[in-house]
């Protein structure tokens, strides 16, 4: 290797600068079609040729580093630092981990010890993460190593394949605290679309609140799950806003459309996530206009099935009011058996306190045939 | 890659067109003010070699792969310079916009045309997939003319634009093919 590569330990994993016997490694690696979907420069690869240039490439740099298994010292991975021109103190991190070494930790290992060593020897001050939205397990690392999301950039990221992808944009700053957890959270989602037949639920925005402000505008709703108490233009949008912000990872809540003609028909919202526990609430509101025609039980199922796997639970729960029936029938045809009474469990948008059925779902539960979506 | 050589674009009232020799001491005096320079990281004290710097920079820029197409947007009756707007490149399909107004062409409405007009080009002639977007967080005045042309604030990025040596938060938003209004 011609650069000055630091060689970079990360509990099992070593991190060190490209040579020219790594050809048939990146070789190997180029085959994967994961590889190929999110690297340009991968899917160039056709030969051994065509990888040891790629290899040549990156020999040049100081900051990308082949990750190799300290143990064997077979190559499993890659990672850089890049875009540094752009401004003395910022970089963007990119990396990928062969295909028979996911789900092992790999990626979250090699971006701690690289961000590590871009802060505390480069001196930078900001490193981006961008991904694929698509791009599910990125966002679980960039989360874990503390990559603050910062938003969904539609078409930004050009994978060289004549899409253009919308991307995560995550940061973290070098005056950022370094996780407490290590990094070993289960992944909270920041963001999610999720369509059935005929809907399409997706995070609300500031600029949902007109809508909103009329969904909220019905007795049944002010009764049994109300939103904030200033229904001002201001107030609804700070409070549209702050519903589809998940970045707490306490909640993920999605406003609920009608997919061909677009309007708001309802909410529903996975909130008081505990990762520790793996459980959750879930809660629903259907438009007056939008009632009658089993939306409730579309959206709840769709949530479900998505949550589940999507958040690693084990067991989710549905409240309502005893007096309400009509979220009972939900319920139980979603898949969240009745378990109990409650007497005088919860304040209502009423002001009076209801008996309430407890109801829940457990990951491993068959489903109302009819209800998967 | 070849760019369309730089054209002159015109809705009747501003005619914008690639910076030249004669715009220096308007560029100049518009880059004294104190609010384009907190918003904008325009050098301060800006100077007239500034202005020369960047005016003869431009035709370079204008072809080059990750350079910028520059208007200077002006009256289109008095000649008058009112304000700068550019296309930076990213990549193939997707620059960023970027613009100033001159502190004597406020209020009316310059800049929405102009970005439109920059903007009909990206799309029309450059056949861009996506414009973005940034600006200093609290920029209000800029983030309503992105807002009036469509674009959709995607998030805040913090410490993410460089002002002369200072890292300061940054908005971004996005507007795709069919969505300039």
């Amino acid at each position: 290797m011609s650069a000055d590569t630091a060689v970079l330990e990360a509990g099992g994993l070593q991190l060190r600068g490209w040579s020219a016997g790594d050809a048939a490694g990146v070789l190997d690696m180029s085959a994967d079609p994961a590889a190929r979907q999110w690297s340009s420069s991968m899917r160039r690869i056709a030969s051994l040729q065509d990888a040891g240039e790629w290899v040549a490439a990156r020999c040049r740099s100081e900051t990308e580093w082949a990750v190799c298994d300290a143990a064997t010292g077979e190559l499993v991975g890659r990672i850089g630092l890049f875009g540094m021109a752009q401004g003395p103190a910022f970089a963007e991190i990119g990396y990928s981990v062969a295909a028979g070494w996911r789900r092992r930790g790999v990626a979250r290992r090699a971006v701690a010890a690289v961000t590590a060593y871009g802060f505390q020897t480069l001196g930078l001050a900001r490193i981006s993460l961008v991904h694929a939205v698509a791009n599910a397990g990125s966002c679980a690392v960039a989360t874990g190593a503390g990559y603050v999301f910062e938003g969904v950039e539609r078409s930004s990221l050009d994978h060289g394949d004549g899409i253009r992808y919308d991307a995560h944009r995550h940061a973290r700053l070098a005056t950022d605290p370094f996780p407490t957890d290590g990094g070993s959270r289960v992944n909270a989602p920041l963001y999610a679309e999720l369509e059935s037949d005929r809907l399409l639920l997706r995070p609300p925005t500031e600029d949902d609140a007109g809508a909103t402000r009329r969904l909220l505008a019905d007795d049944d709703i002010r009764r049994w799950n109300p939103g904030p108490d200033d229904t001002s233009e201001a107030a609804l949008r700070t409070w549209c806003a702050g519903q589809g912000d998940w970045s707490n990872g306490s909640h993920a809540t999605f406003w609920v459309f009608d997919r061909s003609a677009g309007d708001l028909l309802g909410t529903v919202s996975l909130f008081k996530i505990d990762h520790a526990q793996a459980d959750a609430e879930v809660g629903y509101r259907v438009a007056s206009w939008a009632r009658g025609g089993g939306i409730a039980t579309e959206a709840m199922g769709v949530l479900a099935d998505w949550a589940f796997p999507a958040l690693e639970l084990v067991r989710v729960e549905l409240f309502h009011a005893v007096a309400n029936p009509a979220s009972c029938r939900v319920a139980e045809k979603v898949g969240f058996r009745h378990e109990g009474t409650l007497r005088q469990s919860y304040v209502y948008g009423d002001g009076s306190r209801h008996d309430e059925h407890l109801h829940a779902r457990l990951a491993g539960d068959r489903v109302p045939v009819g209800q998967r979506a | 890659m070849t760019y369309p050589e730089p054209l002159t674009l015109t809705d009747g009232r501003l005619l914008m067109r690639l910076p030249e020799d004669g715009d220096v001491a308007a560029i100049t005096r518009a880059c004294q003010d104190a609010e384009l320079a907190h918003w904008v990281p325009v050098p301060v004290p800006y100077e007239e070699s500034h202005a020369r710097l960047f005016v003869a920079e431009r035709p370079a820029r204008w072809q080059a792969e990750d350079g910028e197409m520059t208007f200077a947007v002006t009256d289109a009756e008095t000649a008058e310079l009112l304000a700068m707007v550019g296309l930076h490149a990213h990549d193939a399909t997707m620059r960023e916009l970027g613009f100033w107004t001159a502190p004597w062409a406020r209020g009316r409405g310059v800049m929405t045309d102009a970005a439109r007009l920059a903007c009909r080009f990206g799309f029309d002639v450059l056949h861009l997939q996506r414009i973005e977007w940034q600006a200093r967080v609290g920029n209000d005045a800029s983030r309503r003319v992105a807002e009036k042309l469509g674009f959709r604030f995607e998030g805040t990025c913090r410490a993410r634009l460089l002002h002369r040596g200072e890292r300061v938060d940054g908005w971004i938003g996005g507007l795709l093919p069919g969505e300039l209004t």
